[in-house]
């Protein structure tokens, strides 16, 4: 080995390099453009890792959880970006890389190229099917405001829902609608709605006025969240040409706050006349159903009339009546040749009266209860009745004989 | 406090309350009865929706 040569160990010449860098008032702050690769997030520390190239080279990156926590959104693998940071060495390894404190999509156009893409993975899973959206509740109790203590938005439903006289409970879950941090804010809202579960539909407002960002209604979680939300959500981000994606996801869409109120409140005039008819109704169905009694009673009335025996005892009275003019009139020896018939038929039968054949002479036998007709079956010694006009014979039968043909 | 029946609710009992007394098979003692509930359920609909203010609130968040 030859003489005046210093031996370093490793771990001197990675710091001395690394310090070498570091130094570098060139290297301090830097913007590098470059497609992303390889990239990986560390699930435990929340470090992102990746690296970024070109044609002529690599460099491997790294960005701390802190910085990760501010991007809007992860970069991804082959995203071409605008990495921000310092040039350092990384010991361990003796790799050359960056730390990174921001990472910006290059070139304008990309966000709206990467929201395009979202709305049409929403669009394919089924997020913004019509089918899939709720009516409103006719006559909520309790509505959410899900919207900033800064906007107008709130003053405009309230104004709106007061305008209609509807009463009811607006309560007003604050969160941030602008900003990185609006859209986890506006989760979070949302979310503080459906655990305390006290309202029947939730508008997710924005004010009038406030910047183009709308960055927050285009949140991926937010349309998730909404999609499940248990009551219906209605959107009311401001008046905007493009629709966000909680304008597709939610179950209604209002331009402004103040039609949000108008499309959730009833107009308590409608309800007192909806209320009022059917107060009518029910006197009108109470009184019809004591009509069908009355008249059923009337109906019942009229039968029993119909069936009197008073009807009977009159119908007796007027044959009586006759019958009684009758005798008169035989009395008086106006029989008609009818009853003249009928009088001479009643003596014929007179006449055929076994008693008044019996005053004539003739008898009837009779064998235990029976007539004796025939001398078949007598014997003697069997005894017989004989009844007569004016009584009976008992006697014992002595000789049976039959007559000559 | 009692749980106020909610406007849709009223409004559904009265719509069962009138279609009830259009039955044949209702009894007289019933058809009384649902016509005292229907009037007194319909006042009471009216006063709430003449009495009733607007109520404003803001959800607290619970400290973590």
């Amino acid at each position: 080995m030859a003489p005046g040569f210093r031996v370093l160990t490793v771990s001197q010449l990675c710091r001395y390099v690394r310090s070498l860098l570091e130094e570098q008032k060139t290297l301090e702050d830097i913007m590098v453009k470059g497609e992303v690769s390889n990239l990986t997030l560390h699930r435990a520390t929340g470090h992102l890792y990746f690296s970024i190239r070109d044609d002529g080279g690599l460099v491997k990156c790294v960005m701390f959880s802190s910085y990760v926590q501010r991007l809007q959104e992860l970069p991804e693998e082959g995203d071409a970006v605008i990495v921000r940071g310092m040039a350092t060495l990384y010991e361990q390894s003796g790799s050359f890389q960056l730390k990174v404190y921001d990472v910006q999509p290059l070139g304008e156009g990309q966000g709206r190229r990467d929201l395009e893409a979202l709305k049409q993975r929403l669009y394919r899973e089924g997020l913004f099917r019509q089918e899939r959206k709720r009516p409103m509740p006719p006559f909520p109790d309790t509505v959410g405001v899900i919207t900033s203590r800064e906007g107008a938005a709130l003053q405009d439903i309230v104004k709106a829902f007061r305008r209609r006289g509807y009463g009811c409970r607006l309560i007003h879950y604050p969160c941030t609608v602008q900003g990185a941090s609006a859209p986890a804010s506006v989760c979070r809202a949302l979310r503080a709605m459906e655990e305390e579960g006290l309202c029947q539909a939730a508008v997710i407002a924005r004010g009038g006025g406030s910047n183009e960002d709308l960055s927050a209604f285009n949140d991926e979680a937010l349309a998730y969240q909404v999609c499940r939300c248990p009551v219906p959500v209605v959107s009311a981000v401001g008046h905007e040409v493009d629709y966000s994606i909680l304008d597709l996801v939610a179950d209604a869409r209002a331009a402004t706050p103040t039609a949000a109120g108008e499309l959730l409140c009833p107009d308590r005039e409608a309800l007192l006349e909806q209320v009022r008819r059917l107060r009518e109704a029910v006197a009108t169905a109470a009184e019809g159903q004591l009509r069908r009694r009355e008249q059923r009673l009337e109906q019942s009335i009229r039968l029993l009339s119909a069936r009197s025996p008073r009807q009977r005892v009159e119908k007796n009275r007027q044959r009586l009546e006759y019958l009684v003019r009758l005798l008169w009139d035989a009395e008086k020896g106006k029989l008609s040749a009818l009853e003249g018939q009928t009088l001479h038929l009643l003596r014929q039968l007179e006449l055929l009266n076994p008693a008044a054949v019996m005053r004539k002479g003739w008898s009837i036998a009779l064998r235990e209860g029976k007539t004796v007709t025939t001398v078949e079956g007598l014997a003697p010694g069997q005894e017989l009745t004989t009844l007569l006009a004016d009584g009976e014979v008992v006697s014992t039968i002595r000789v049976c004989r039959r007559k000559e043909e | 406090m009692e749980q106020k029946e909610t406007m849709e609710q009223s409004l559904r009992r009265l719509e069962e309350i009138v279609s009830r007394l259009g039955e044949d098979t209702v009894t007289l003692d019933d058809s009384l009865a649902l016509f005292a509930e229907g009037m007194k359920l319909s006042r009471r609909c009216m006063d709430q929706l003449r009495e009733a203010e607007l109520v404003l609130e803001e959800h607290r968040v619970p400290e973590a």
